[in-house]
């Protein structure tokens, strides 16, 4: 949580510089839904926010923190938090359309917090790091306003968490090694982009 | 002739609005607008709804485009033994609107997070759900300052506690708006 609350300031700090020391016309500020698939763990819904910082006409940034919680086999309750940032490379030059689409990698902090839906008590967390990589495009509602579709593969690069029963019911665990294991994130998220007037 | 006159001021009543659309000003591109209505909503995995104090600010920022915060606090429950005590919900995201100098028609999109509490003593730590909601709606725009409205929106997500509860509904909502 002190990480969390640690890299929020940090975040907005950044954000305030770049909005000030750059161009307006590169920073854009959004909301984002993320849902979570081919995990371990399960299906899960997110929520967060994120900024862009674009560096060049064909490369962005996307600055990022999310709340997800996925369903641990109906088991267990598993929340995530990750805060982190991706690369967006433009292929194309031009938009088609009003699509614009983009590749995209990125590194992100990763907390993970594993929780008995029985006995809520009972639960086990861990900070961790992730790398993530994937697709996506802008669809421009209008030149200030975009919708953005991405479905990336995140890569925990850490020890999972997972339940265990024993003769005392369910307890949390942390498996053996690094296992790499992740989730496809597809996330939908729309962002305001400051044109200077 | 006591019939035909109530039927009269019925009609009178009906077309008020249209009316008074006549000689409205023009409303700016670029405005906010607000309203603060009940709604009720729909589970669809059980037989079960509640009302809502539904309270919305919106900010258009082009003749097209609006960002909405929506506000959701839970009046109670139509079942005598609800599934949750409390449930309230917060979103925010983005509308896109066709819109005359009267009708206006949008769909949005907002993410959102829920606060779920229930009286089982073996409830999650943190009752919180993130949500999305898919919106859709109709304004009609009586005056420089009033419209009326009618939305309805499908939201989706889960709550994972002791008893699992996936919370996907179906919400409506109606009245009167101002433009600020």
């Amino acid at each position: 949580m002190r990480y969390s609350v640690i890299f929020f300031v940090f975040f907005i700090i950044f954000g305030n510089w770049a909005q000030h020391s750059t161009n307006l016309n590169r920073f854009s500020l959004g909301v984002r839904s993320t849902f979570s698939a081919f995990s371990d763990d399960g299906t899960g819904l997110g929520t967060g926010g994120q900024f862009r910082l674009r560096f060049t006409p064909r490369v962005n940034s996307d600055w990022l923190a999310d709340y997800i919680v996925v369903n641990h086999q109906s088991i267990a309750k598993s929340e995530y938090v990750h805060i982190g940032w991706s690369v967006l490379f433009y292929p194309m030059n031009q938009q088609i359309g009003r699509f614009q689409p983009y590749v995209l990698a990125g590194h992100c902090f990763d907390y993970n917090k594993l929780s008995i839906n029985s006995q809520p008590e009972i639960y086990g967390d861990r900070w961790g790091s992730a790398v993530q990589a994937g697709l996506g495009t802008h669809f421009l509602l209008s030149p200030q306003v975009d919708l953005s579709m991405t479905s990336q593969y995140m890569v925990h690069l850490t020890k999972e968490l997972t339940t265990a029963y024993s003769s005392t019911g369910y307890t949390i665990v942390e498996k053996s090694g690094n296992s790499f294991e992740g989730h496809l994130l597809t996330t939908i998220s729309i962002n305001y982009r400051f044109i200077k007037k | 002739m006591k019939e035909q006159t109530k039927l009269g001021w019925i009609c009178a009543l009906l077309f008020l609005p249209f009316a008074t659309i006549h000689a409205q000003a023009t409303i700016s591109n670029t405005h906010a607008s607000a309203f603060l209505t009940f709604a009720p909503n729909y589970f669809f995995q059980k037989n079960e709804s509640n009302f809502f104090l539904h309270g919305q600010l919106n900010l258009f920022t082009e003749q097209r485009i609006s960002f909405s915060g929506d506000a959701f606090y839970d009046l109670g429950s139509t079942s005598a033994y609800p599934t949750f005590n409390n449930q309230h919900q917060l979103f925010f995201g983005v509308n896109y609107h066709w819109r005359t100098s009267i009708h206006d028609l949008y769909l949005g999109m907002q993410p959102g997070i829920g606060l779920y509490r229930n009286d089982q003593a073996l409830e999650s730590l943190i009752p919180l759900a993130p949500l999305v909601s898919l919106q859709g709606g109709y304004r009609i725009y009586i005056s420089p300052h009033f419209h009326f409205f009618f939305e309805g929106r499908f939201i989706g997500g889960q709550v994972i506690s002791k008893n699992m509860q996936a919370i996907s509904n179906l919400r409506f909502s109606a009245g009167l708006g101002f433009q600020l």
